[in-house]
C-alpha cells in the first residue's frame, strides 16, 4: 500500500510540471456492480476461487495522464481500488494501481517502448505485482501492427494461509497483432506465456482473439474469447496445483508422475455507451469453462457486471490557458465566443482593426464567456487575443483545435473566414 | 596639442550632425511622397496613419518605414493586395517585433504574392472559375476573390511548397465537378489550409490529394479550417506518421463519413481504424483489465492459478 502515494505522488508532480501542456490529464471514478461465480472472473482481481460466487462492487478512482511530442508519448496512470462483497463472510479488496506506457516512434513503421506497472491488492492477505516488459511495434501497414514483448515480473504474497511471505519472478513474452480492417471494426489476436516454457509450448500458454465495433457516438461493442493452456505434473500439496500456482508453492510442494493438462476456455461481451461528454455506462458479460484431463466433471463459470464512469479532466497548468474562439456568423455580423477563466481584461486584436491593441474589448457575457460582435466584409482574416492586466499585456495561446496560420514572427494567428 | 585635438573632434561630429539631419529631411520627404503614392494606390488611408504613428512610437527608422511602403506600392504597381504589406508591419508592430525582422517578413510575403499570382491569375480565367463567380447567390466580388486567393496561395510559396504541387491543386480544384458545388469561400479556404497540412513540407502532394478528397467530401470553408488543426491533434495523439493520418481521413471521406465526423475522429486520434495511440477519453486502458487476460501482471502464463491452486 506504500507505493500507492508514491505512484500517485510522481503522476501528479509529472503532470503538474507541464506535460499537461501537450497531453491531457483526466480523472475517472469508475464504479459498477456484478455476480461472478468465481473470482478469477472479478475485475482487476483474477485470483482463482470458484468457491467465491457472491455479488460485488467495483470501484476506482484512477488518474490518467498523457504527453506526447516529438514521436514520444508517455500514459502515466495511478489510483486506488475498493471492491466489496455482497456477502458477509467474504471481505473487502483494498488497493492501487499505477501504470506506465512509454513508446517512441524509431521510423514511421517501427515504434520501441516499455510497459510496466505495480499493483498492491489486500484482503486477508495482501498481493503485490511489478512488472516491466519492453516492446517493439511493427506497423505492417498504418491499420495493421505486430508488437512483441519481451519482459519480467515480480510477485509477492503476504500472510497467504499458514506463509508469512513468498516471492518470485516470471520472465513473459507476448505477441500481438491488431488491424483495423474498415473503420469500425477492430480485430485483435494474440499469444502470451512464459519464457521458460516457450520451447515447449504445450506447457502453457494464453491465446485471445477478438472483435470490436465501434459505433459512430463513441458507443462501441466487443466479443473476445480466450483460450489458456498450462500443463504440469500432479502437485503434493492440497492447497496448490502445481509449479506455477498463485502463490508460488513454498517448500513442501512436490510432484508426482501425474501429468495434467488444463484449459480455461473464456468467451466475454463487452459495451460501453457514452452517455455525456463526463459519463458513461458499461456492460460486461463473460462466461468460462474450465477442463482438466484428469477430472471427470468440467466446471464452469459466468460473470456480468455494469456500471457508470464519471471523468473529468482538470487544468492543471498554472499559466494562461490556452483558448478557443467560436465564431457565430451570418452574413452581415460575426459574434465571437471564448470561454476563460483567467484573470484580467480581453481584447480582440487583428487585421480588421490595424492590429490596434486598443481595439475591440471581449465583454463578460455570462461567467467565464466573453463576447463581442463584428461586422467584417468579405475575407479572410487574422487575429488574437491580448489579455491584459494592470500594466502587463500578453497574448493568449489557441488550443490545438484552433485554426492558425504561421505570422512570420514565430507566433501563430487565429482566422476567420467570412463570405 | 590636446585643444586641437577637441577642436577637430568637434568640427568632424558636428559635421556629422549637420550631414544626418539633412539625410533625416531627405527621407522624410521620401517617406512623405511614398505615402502619397500608397494612398493612391488605394491602400487604406487610416491604415498608413497608424502605420506612421507606430513607427514613430516605436522608434522606427524612416529608413525602414521606407523600405515598407516601397514594398506595398511594387505590390500595388504589379495589381496585387498592397495592403497586405502595411497590415503586416502593422502587426509585427504591435506585437513589439523588432523592425529588423518586419522588413523580411513583409518582403517573403510580397515575394509570395507574386509567385501565386502567377498561378491564380491564368486560373481566374478559366470558365469554370467564371461560372462560379457568377452563379447566383456568390457573394465575393471577383476582385476580393483574386485578392484573397493570391494572398492564400502566397502562404504555400512562403513555406517553400513546390509550384507543381500548388499548381496542381489549382487544376484539380479548378474542375467543373468541384467548382459547380462549391462556394467561392470553400475554394478559398482549402487553398489557405493547404500551407498548414503536416505533410505539406515534405510530401506536398498528399496535403494536395487530402484537400481534393475533402473538397469532393462535402468539407465547407469552416470544416477545411479545421482540417489542419485535425490532422495534428490526429497525429499527435495516434503517433502515426503525418501520411498515415491522410490516408485514415481519406479513406473516412471517401466512405462517405460525414465531415463533421472525419474531424472528431482526427481530435480523438481515431485515425480511420488505424491502430489508435494511448488515447485517454474514456480511458482506453480500463481498471477492469488491469490484472487479467494478457497483462503480465497477473502472472498468468497459461492460466495457472486454476482451480488446483
Amino acid at each position: 500500500m506504500r507505493q500507492v502515494p508514491l505512484i500517485l505522488g510522481l503522476f501528479l508532480l509529472i503532470t503538474s510540471a507541464g506535460f499537461s501542456q501537450q497531453g491531457q490529464t483526466i480523472l475517472s471514478l469508475d464504479s459498477r456492480v456484478g455476480y461472478s461465480t468465481n473470482s478469477y472472473l472479478n475485475p482487476f482481481l483474477g485470483e482463482w476461487d470458484s468457491t467465491m460466487e457472491a455479488g460485488y462492487n467495483f470501484t476506482s478512482l484512477l488518474g490518467q495522464s498523457f504527453w506526447y511530442g516529438n514521436g514520444h508519448s508517455l500514459s502515466l496512470t495511478g489510483g486506488v481500488i475498493y471492491e466489496p462483497f455482497f456477502d458477509e463472510q467474504l471481505s473487502t479488496w483494498k488497493g492501487g494501481i499505477g501504470l506506465l506506457d512509454y513508446n517512441y516512434r524509431l521510423a514511421n513503421k517501427l515504434s520501441i517502448g516499455v510497459e510496466g506497472g505495480s499493483s498492491f491488492m489486500q484482503n486477508q492477505y495482501s498481493r503485490t505485482f511489478f512488472w516491466v516488459q519492453p516492446k517493439i511495434t511493427w506497423f505492417l501497414t498504418p491499420f495493421t501492427l505486430v508488437r512483441t514483448k519481451l519482459g519480467s515480473s515480480f510477485r509477492n504474497y503476504r500472510n497467504y494461509g499458514e506463509v508469512d511471505e513468498l516471492s518470485d519472478r516470471l520472465d513473459l513474452y507476448s505477441l500481438e497483432f491488431e488491424t483495423w480492417p474498415t473503420y469500425r471494426w477492430r480485430v485483435t489476436a494474440g499469444i502470451f506465456g512464459g519464457m521458460d516454457i516457450l520451447p515447449d509450448i504445450q506447457k502453457g500458454f494464453t491465446t485471445q482473439a477478438s472483435a470490436g465495433y465501434h459505433f459512430r457516438n463513441g458507443a462501441s461493442i466487443t466479443l473476445a474469447g480466450y483460450v489458456q493452456q498450462y500443463q504440469f505434473q500432479q502437485a503434493v500439496t492440497e492447497s496448490s496445483g502445481g509449479t506455477n500456482t498463485i502463490p508460488p508453492a513454498g517448500e513442501g510442494a512436490t510432484t508426482t508422475t501425474a501429468d495434467h493438462t488444463n484449459r480455461i476456455i473464456r468467451l466475454k461481451l463487452e459495451s460501453t455507451l457514452p452517455v455525456s461528454k463526463r459519463f458513461a455506462l458499461f456492460a460486461d458479460v463473460g462466461a468460462m469453462r474450465f477442463l482438466d484431463n484428469n477430472a471427470e466433471k468440467n466446471l464452469d463459470d459466468f460473470n456480468v457486471s455494469g456500471g457508470v464512469r464519471f471523468s473529468i479532466e482538470p487544468k492543471l497548468n498554472s499559466g494562461a490557458p490556452a483558448i478557443t474562439p467560436e465564431w457565430d456568423k451570418d452574413s452581415d455580423q460575426q459574434e465571437i465566443h471564448i470561454t476563460f477563466s483567467g484573470e484580467g481584461r480581453l481584447y480582440l486584436v487583428g487585421s480588421f482593426n490595424n492590429w490596434n491593441k486598443d481595439g475591440i474589448p471581449l465583454t463578460e457575457q455570462s461567467e467565464n464567456t466573453y463576447t463581442t460582435q463584428l461586422s467584417l466584409k468579405m475575407g479572410a482574416y487574422e487575429y488574437k487575443v491580448l489579455r491584459v492586466r494592470g500594466d502587463s499585456e500578453e497574448w493568449l495561446e489557441f488550443s490545438d483545435e484552433v485554426y492558425t496560420v504561421s505570422d512570420g514572427f514565430d507566433s501563430e494567428n487565429a482566422m476567420i473566414l467570412v463570405e | 596639442m590636446n585643444v586641437l585635438k577637441h577642436l577637430l573632434f568637434t568640427v568632424f561630429m558636428g559635421g556629422l550632425l549637420l550631414s544626418a539631419d539633412g539625410l533625416v529631411q531627405a527621407q522624410g520627404t521620401e517617406v512623405s511622397a511614398l505615402i502619397e503614392k500608397a494612398e493612391a494606390a488605394g491602400i487604406e488611408q487610416s491604415a498608413v496613419a497608424e502605420l506612421l504613428r507606430r513607427a514613430q512610437s516605436q522608434e522606427m527608422s524612416n529608413q525602414q518605414l521606407q523600405q515598407i511602403l516601397e514594398s506595398a506600392l511594387d505590390l500595388s504597381d504589379q495589381n496585387l493586395p498592397g495592403q497586405v504589406a502595411v497590415d503586416k508591419a502593422l502587426e509585427g508592430l504591435s506585437k513589439g517585433v523588432p523592425a529588423d525582422r518586419i522588413i523580411p517578413a513583409v518582403h517573403n510575403i510580397g515575394e509570395g504574392m507574386r509567385q501565386a499570382a502567377e498561378i491564380v491569375d491564368p486560373w481566374m480565367k478559366r470558365s469554370e472559375v467564371q461560372q462560379m463567380m457568377g452563379r447566383t447567390g456568390q457573394s465575393m466580388s471577383q476582385n476580393i476573390f483574386r485578392g484573397e486567393m493570391i494572398r492564400a496561395a502566397s502562404k504555400s510559396f512562403v513555406q517553400k511548397i513546390p509550384a507543381s504541387q500548388i499548381n496542381r491543386i489549382f487544376n484539380e480544384i479548378g474542375s467543373e465537378e468541384i467548382l459547380s458545388t462549391r462556394s467561392a469561400g470553400d475554394v478559398l479556404a482549402a487553398v489557405s489550409v493547404l500551407s498548414d497540412l503536416p505533410t505539406s513540407s515534405s510530401q506536398p502532394e498528399i496535403s494536395a490529394s487530402l484537400i481534393i478528397r475533402a473538397l469532393r467530401g462535402g468539407f465547407d470553408a469552416d470544416k477545411l479550417q479545421q482540417l489542419p488543426s485535425a490532422m495534428k491533434m490526429g497525429q499527435q495523439r495516434s503517433q502515426l506518421p503525418a501520411s498515415s493520418v491522410i490516408e485514415g481521413a481519406a479513406q473516412q471521406m471517401e466512405k462517405g463519413t460525414p465531415a463533421k465526423q472525419v474531424l472528431q475522429n482526427l481530435f480523438n486520434g481515431n485515425i480511420g481504424g488505424g491502430p489508435p495511440g494511448n488515447i485517454p477519453p474514456g480511458l482506453e486502458r480500463r481498471p477492469d483489465r488491469g490484472n487479467n487476460n494478457n497483462n503480465p501482471g497477473n502472472n498468468n502464463r497459461g492460466g495457472n492459478n486454476g482451480p488446483n491452486g
